[in-house]
């Protein structure tokens, strides 16, 4: 065989790994694998003040159902649905939270882009409320 | 315009990038397999302490974002996204037709026994593609 011809491999098999480099700590693993951390979880937090408390059930909960359908029609990619476990109320104020389907970074942007639109919806389907704070609140895992 | 593809989507125990330093890295996968014991003692929601995920690209070009996450399929059939295992990015160098990346994530939540699939979603305009599923059982020793 001409020595010429002889091509080297296309990937050389490089240096053993010393035993004080292995597992995750040699110059190549930190540069070659990339670590990623777990992306927060995403709520949606919306807060109403009630000047005067609400004296008619009927309305508030259609005030509620307009909301919600519009608020889905929003976005539907986001598909926010209502957290129930995380909602509260007292008599003068009310706390809102809807969770995306999916708490992704493209998540994260889309909610933060509809705040402004959430905060309009929220101030014309609740008629005598005042929308206090439209809020992304993100939960790292513990 | 070529379409990116991933070719392997492989979880593993462990991986080692081979050193030196280079482009063309030998990677080590420890601990292939598609079911996780465990012990009778654990009480779920555990974790799986280490997931490494090799992923060989075909066709990548530029900066490309990707996600991953873990989805559980209940035993009742409906499927539960668990978690959003990470964000991140992968610049392919020009000319490089394939990219060896090794994604190593810490702490994997299990919420039960079940099986899993851990999937590779990329972002583009604003949507998410899922490129490639890897699916693994989770079992508890007797």
């Amino acid at each position: 065989m001409n020595g010429k011809n002889v091509r080297p491999p296309a990937r050389t098999l490089g240096t053993p790994i010393r035993p004080d480099l292995s597992r995750g700590s040699s110059e190549a693993d930190g540069v070659n694998i990339i670590e990623a951390q777990p992306l927060p979880r995403l709520w949606l937090h919306i807060t109403l003040a009630f000047a005067v408390p609400a004296s008619d059930p009927g309305r508030v909960a259609l005030a509620a159902a307009t909301f919600i359908a519009k608020l889905h029609a929003l976005d539907r990619l986001l598909r926010l649905t209502v957290e129930p476990d995380r909602c509260s109320a007292t008599d003068d104020e009310a706390l809102l939270v809807f969770v995306p389907r999916r708490w992704g970074a493209l998540e994260a942007e889309r909610l933060d882009e509809i705040k402004p639109q959430v905060r309009d919806l929220a101030s014309a389907a609740f008629g005598g409320a005042e929308v206090k704070t439209v809020e992304v609140v993100k939960e790292h895992r513990a | 315009m070529s379409r990116l593809v991933v070719q392997h989507w492989i979880a593993c125990l462990e991986s080692q990038a081979v050193p030196p330093v280079g482009v063309n890295n030998l990677y080590n996968l420890l601990g292939v397999g598609h079911v996780f014991a465990f012990a009778a003692d654990v009480e779920f929601p555990a974790v799986i302490p280490e997931l490494n995920m090799f992923a060989r690209f075909v066709n990548g070009t530029g900066v490309m974002q990707f996600e991953a996450e873990l989805v559980w399929f209940r035993p009742s059939g409906r499927v539960r996204s668990v978690e959003n295992l990470g964000f991140n990015q992968v610049t392919f160098r020009t000319g490089e037709f394939r990219r060896d990346v090794s994604f190593r994530y810490w702490n994997v939540p299990i919420a039960g026994v079940g099986e899993y699939a851990v999937r590779l979603c990329r972002h583009r305009r604003g949507r998410l593609r899922v490129l490639a599923n890897e699916y693994f059982s989770v079992e508890q020793q007797p």
